[in-house]
């Protein structure tokens, strides 16, 4: 590309290669507007001193301008010629040639097929055809069948952990299905087993071809073997020598493949910190009390989402008070509490109490009640805003004993990054409030100091509603906490207060 | 492992996608994929000789060259109107019966060199299945409105029964002893019918019983005829013993697989290979009823199958 900026040869170019099968004629006609040679003939003799070789067709040293410009007005011989989307590639047959060229291909391809054609029969067939046959019974006797056989030999090391993804191969694909190929390095093995070819279909996910890789190195029985899941690797931008760029993180797993330009990738062995990236999040909306999200395991069952919904939002576990899940889309059918997260599909829940229905826990003034009460969990949805400008999404989780910081999902960022999960104690919040006020959104700051006692701030950004609710409820419980009670016995009496009125009781957080 | 090889375990596999594949049994690599342009493959048959692989799909049925790695078909069969269903060889292959939505049944000669077509039975009705007795001569055939026709080949006669009204027969097998048909509709009934007489073309109803709460789709009896699966829109297979006709095990996996279109028992009954519309072939050990293998690869409904596994000396 680095001759595009020679206009003559782009005029050239474009005179000889593009414009002529246009039957409307529209782009000769444009060229030639613009190009209208007296004018230019003036326009070049006068530029040329100035500018050489900006003009001219180059044909080994000469400068002559009329030669030139003769060659540049010549118009192209052949029709054949016509624009074409095949950029990466100087094709030198016409198109004309190159489709007879496929129809003689398809002839010979056919005159090797041979054609049998349905034709109503006038002939009687051939009696011999259909004599009557005596029934031959297979005995199995003593014998057993050749795959029985193999796959006693093979054993358990037949099993290929990754097969799951061998429909992504490319090269086993239907006709038609778009492929990208790309050089895999594998970091594992010795150098001169480590690359291979691998053509994955188009639309596939960068975590589909870890497995496809994973596969196919498992299915070429190379040394040593993989370990039996993908979420042990990830996928690294290489140099052109094979070595892993370490300076980038890992294509992050759910994106497109298309995506990425890459042409030559490296599947690296995970350190062990990075595997539970396969958690899925489960929403879990309480009525009148916001919702939770949680990342849990896809195996994991409802009963131990049920624990940590109660951990977390310390709810009320007393004999007889038992908790139910629905999905949220689906009231009024309570889910099995051993069924796995992975057999929901979905991952909007509803948690209620047993023996009871949605709607009907809630009235009006009550709500208010909570939203005032500082020591209830309440939970937002806010992005963090981070040095590198990017936004985060969070979910802030304020109790009258901390504050609670969720990272949520991966906001579809191209890259891993390390977010963390972290929370502080009431007393170790200093401060909050409005640190930026802009059009739609705000952002507000949170002040904390962790247990080495280092000052910490934290930047959310959310909508000015929610931002005033969130400042509100934590200086709420700050001021409740300045005013030096004894916090604990003033929960532990509200509690009591509670338990004798027996009403409502997840509605108030109790220890 | 090279698929002609006479004592080789051939498995293909086909459906929505237009592509066959062979796969190696025993460790679930797919070693092949043939592309069958122009329409979904409906049934799949391996000659006797094991050379080929014959593939119905919509007004054509093709067959392929299973000893080298040409992918071009060798023959084509057309001038059929609607989708081909079902089809079959005799025992040396010298002959092929394809039946048809058209509501033909036809037998092809696929030895002689000019290949012509040799008789046709016109039913009217769209054919979904057909199996020949093991002696070659009768065809038993089973049409959407739930009528089976027995075609003696060699007579040129014709019989019909109707097991039950408004129904569609999906599915018939000839026991390999050659002395009952069982039948399958899309009430999930079974049926079973002894046959009598010196042509085996007399029809005794032997069983009846409905055995699936959806559509049944397959029914075939094992080789060794001790066993009789059944497959079903229920996305189980059923596993039934012939001497008393108890159910010996229901094939249900993982949540994850449909509905179960096509079974194949080993020569030794005891595996079974299903194809279900979840993209994925299983491998079924039939004493324990666990999935000993899959076949994934597949990017649309499998349909049909086909499986050669020879008998060995132990």
């Amino acid at each position: 590309m680095a001759l595009m900026d020679d206009r003559a040869f782009l005029v050239s170019h474009v005179r000889n290669s593009f414009i002529t099968g246009d039957d409307t004629s529209m782009s000769e006609l444009v060229l030639d507007v613009d190009e209208s040679s007296g004018e230019r003939h003036s326009r070049l003799s006068t530029n040329d001193s100035k500018r050489p070789n900006t003009w001219h067709i180059t044909r080994g040293d000469t400068s002559d301008t009329d030669s030139c410009c003769e060659l540049d007005t010549e118009l192209p011989n052949s029709y054949d010629i016509v624009p074409d989307m095949d950029f990466a590639s100087h094709r030198r047959r016409s198109n004309t040639a190159q489709r007879l060229e496929i129809l003689q291909r398809e002839k010979v391809r056919q005159s090797k097929i041979k054609h049998v054609v349905w034709k109503d029969v006038t002939t009687p067939p051939d009696p011999t055809l259909f004599e009557r046959k005596p029934i031959k019974i297979q005995e199995t006797g003593n014998r057993i069948s050749l795959l029985t056989k193999l796959l006693a030999e093979a054993g358990d090391g037949r099993t290929n952990h990754f097969s799951d993804y061998a429909k992504y191969n490319g090269k086993m694909a239907p006709a038609g299905t778009g492929t990208k190929t790309i050089e895999i390095y594998f970091t594992m093995t010795t150098d001169n087993l480590r690359l291979m070819n691998i053509c994955i279909i188009a639309n596939a996910t960068v975590q589909n071809l870890i497995g496809l890789s994973c596969y196919l190195y498992s299915q070429s029985n190379k040394q040593p073997q993989l370990k039996d899941s993908i979420d042990r690797y990830s996928l690294h931008i290489v140099d052109d020598d094979g070595e892993v760029e370490t300076d980038f993180p890992s294509l992050e797993n759910k994106e497109p493949i298309s995506k990425f330009g890459f042409n030559k990738l490296a599947l690296v062995e995970n350190s062990h910190e990075v595997i539970e990236d396969e958690s899925v999040f489960i929403t879990i909306n309480m009525p009148g009390r916001g919702l939770s999200r949680f990342s849990v395991s896809p195996k994991q069952s409802l009963r131990e989402i049920l624990e940590k919904v109660i951990e977390r939002r310390r709810l009320l576990t007393v004999k007889g008070l038992d908790y139910k899940f629905e999905k949220q889309d689906d009231p009024g059918v309570t889910l099995n509490i051993d069924s796995q997260v992975c057999n929901l599909d979905t991952t909007e829940l509803c948690l209620i109490r047993d023996n009871s229905v949605r709607g009907d826990i809630i009235q009006d003034g009550e709500m208010s009640t909570v939203n005032l009460n500082p020591d209830s969990y309440r939970s937002y949805q806010v992005s963090m805003v981070n040095k590198l400008s990017w936004h985060t999404p969070y979910q802030l989780g304020i109790s009258g004993e901390k504050i609670e910081i969720d990272p949520v999902g991966n906001g579809g960022r191209m890259f891993r990054t390390a977010s963390k999960a972290v929370s502080h104690e009431i007393r170790n919040v200093k401060a909050c409030y409005l640190a930026e006020n802009k059009s739609s959104r705000v952002i507000i700051r949170l002040e904390c100091i962790t247990n080495q006692e280092k000052h910490i701030d934290y930047n959310f950004e959310c909508d000015p509603e929610t931002a005033g609710d969130i400042i509100n409820q934590v200086n709420n419980i700050l001021e409740i906490r300045g005013l030096g009670q004894n916090w604990d016995s003033m929960m532990k009496g509200r509690a009591k207060k509670l338990k004798k009125r027996n009403t409502l009781p997840t509605l108030f957080s109790t220890f | 492992m090279c698929s002609g090889d006479q004592n080789s375990v051939i498995l293909a596999t086909a459906g929505y996608d237009h592509t066959i594949k062979l796969w190696q049994a025993h460790t679930g690599n797919c070693y092949r994929t043939i592309q069958y342009t122009d329409s979904q493959i409906n049934a799949l048959e391996i000659t006797p000789d094991k050379k080929l692989i014959t593939a119905a799909g919509y007004q054509h049925i093709r067959m392929f060259d299973l000893t080298t790695s040409n992918n071009n078909p060798l023959v084509t069969y057309d001038g059929i109107q609607k989708n081909i269903t079902a089809l079959g060889f005799n025992d040396d292959g010298s002959w092929m019966y394809t039946v048809g939505e058209d509501g033909f049944a036809r037998i092809w000669d696929v030895r002689s060199k000019l290949q012509k077509p040799q008789k046709m039975f016109e039913i009217n009705v769209p054919i979904n299945c057909a199996s020949l007795h093991p002696n070659t001569s009768i065809l038993f055939i089973g049409d959407q409105s739930g009528t089976m026709h027995t075609w003696d080949l060699r007579m040129n006669e014709n019989d019909q029964i109707v097991p039950e009204p408004e129904c569609s027969i999906q599915s018939i097998h000839v026991c390999p002893n050659g002395k009952y048909v069982a039948a399958v509709s899309n009430r999930g009934a079974l049926y079973i019918w002894e046959l009598l007489g010196d042509h085996m073309s007399q029809l005794k109803p032997y069983y009846k019983k409905i055995i699936h709460d959806k559509y049944a789709l397959k029914c075939l009896y094992s080789s060794d005829c001790q066993y009789l699966a059944t497959s079903s829109a229920d996305s189980s297979i059923k596993i039934w013993n012939t001497r008393d006709m108890s159910l010996l095990k229901t094939l249900r996996s993982d949540s994850t697989q449909r509905w179960v279109w096509d079974v194949s028992f080993s020569s030794d009954s005891e595996y079974i290979i299903s194809a279900s519309s979840d993209n994925m072939a299983r491998l079924w050990e039939i004493e324990s009823g666990t999935v000993k293998q899959k076949y994934a690869g597949h990017q649309k409904p499998i349909v049909c199958l086909a499986f050669r596994d020879p008998l060995m000396n132990r």
